[in-house]
């Protein structure tokens, strides 16, 4: 099953849309979904892992799939 | 009995063919496409007007605005966030009567006097539009923008800022964006390098002067950014003196850049100027008879919140003037 982790932050204001993108398809898709804040040791870590500067960033399957708010499409297609 | 009750009966017994669709299919007034500070507020004042009015809005982030930090130049609020900003603006509209729905506008066309929309999930029928779909930030299209965005390079300061605290950064560009940005990158970083073609900077003079306050804020004239360098992330920025034709690279942690937007106009067949903005005229109509545009997407000398709102307001009350001469000649 496809793995989605969106890595946010308090102080970013355009993570809750973010937030609110992954928590909308998850009604409708079927994936795996984790939020973690960067603020966090998990965060920390992933940050490390992926080189992530830039927050909401979102890891689908191992991978940095998106920088910023993804684009609603391109996300579906990232699940089928 | 009649269309209405007959739609109520099928739905509740689910035998609603689809057939019927066109029977039952709503023609709106009005429909708004974009629900950033431009495309609310001609909203607010079209449902005001007694229009049938639908906002159409694709993404999840409405209006550039919302990815400002903060906004201490639209009146009544000396000091509030972008984000924060755009909350109220769907709030009242909310308030107002204004039905916003989430689709993706593929196409815009003229049929007669009818405009019909095409969205990722089927046609809409309208008597008017207003295109306030806004604009993105431009790319400057350099080797490594690409490959190091997330990984050094971005177009948000107040989203990434906390990435580079203690660290060194390039700002690129010398517009309002521009300098709002290294204002607030400087609270954090150890410094701030704002590389500008110009000798001037096209920022407002308060934004000026705070700058310039700044020790850990430098500008460099007559530069350009010619390519980011790194590895996992960004190492190196390779910057051009315009004057002496020089090329130098210098270690840096972070690029952020602010060179100017593009419009998201693609959809809509109507005359353009040559960087996609859609020509208006005072009135905010287009080329197209019924079809306004409002906010980043025109052809506008200043883009900014409260211009967005203002063209809204216009092209709500023209869109009114527009639909009922329409209604007039019908009868």
């Amino acid at each position: 099953m496809t793995k989605v982790i969106l890595v946010h932050a308090s102080w970013c204001h355009v993570c809750p849309e973010a937030k609110k993108l992954w928590q909308s398809l998850k009604e409708v898709h079927d994936f795996d979904y984790d939020e973690i804040d960067f603020d966090t040791p998990e965060g920390e870590k992933l940050a490390e892992e992926y080189s992530i500067m830039s927050v909401p960033t979102t890891i689908i399957d191992g991978k940095v799939a998106f920088v910023g708010v993804p684009d609603k499409e391109k996300a579906v297609s990232m699940l089928s | 009995m009649g269309k209405w009750h007959l739609l109520v009966f099928l739905t509740r017994k689910k035998l609603f063919p689809c057939y019927l669709d066109e029977v039952f299919k709503v023609v709106y007034n009005l429909i708004i496409i974009g629900g950033g500070p431009g495309g609310l507020s001609a909203g607010i004042y079209a449902v005001r007007y007694g229009l049938n009015t639908l906002v159409l809005e694709k993404g999840f982030v409405s209006g550039q605005i919302s990815t400002t930090g903060n906004v201490e130049n639209y009146p009544g609020f000396p000091s509030i966030g972008g984000m924060e900003l755009m909350d109220k603006f769907a709030e009242h509209a909310k308030a107002a009567g204004v039905v916003v729905e989430d689709k993706d506008v593929l196409k815009v066309r003229s049929e007669g006097d009818k405009k019909i929309v095409h969205t990722s999930e089927g046609d809409l029928e309208a008597s008017s539009v207003i295109i306030a779909t806004g604009a993105e930030p431009k790319h400057l299209g350099i080797p490594g923008e690409e490959e190091f965005r997330g990984k050094g390079v971005s177009y948000c300061a107040t989203c990434d800022g906390p990435f580079f605290s203690g660290r060194n950064i390039i700002v690129v560009g010398g517009g309002e964006s521009a300098i709002t940005d290294a204002l607030i990158l400087s609270d954090v970083a150890a410094s701030v390098c704002i590389v500008h073609r110009r000798d001037e900077l096209r920022a407002s003079k308060i934004l000026q002067d705070r700058a310039f306050a700044r020790s850990n804020i430098e500008v460099l004239w007559d530069t350009t950014l010619e390519e980011i360098v790194g590895d996992s992330v960004v190492r190196e920025a390779v910057i051009r003196d315009i004057n002496a034709d020089e090329v130098r690279r210098v270690p840096i942690d972070g690029v952020f850049v602010y060179v100017g937007v593009e419009p998201n106009t693609g959809f809509v067949d109507v005359d353009k100027d040559e960087y996609g903005f859609i020509i208006t005229n005072e009135r905010m109509e287009c080329s197209e008879k019924g079809i306004f545009a409002v906010g980043d997407c025109r052809d506008a000398i200043l883009r900014q919140v409260i211009t967005a709102a203002s063209d809204g307001v216009i092209a709500a009350f023209e869109a009114y003037n527009y639909v009922s001469g329409l209604n007039r000649n019908e009868k």
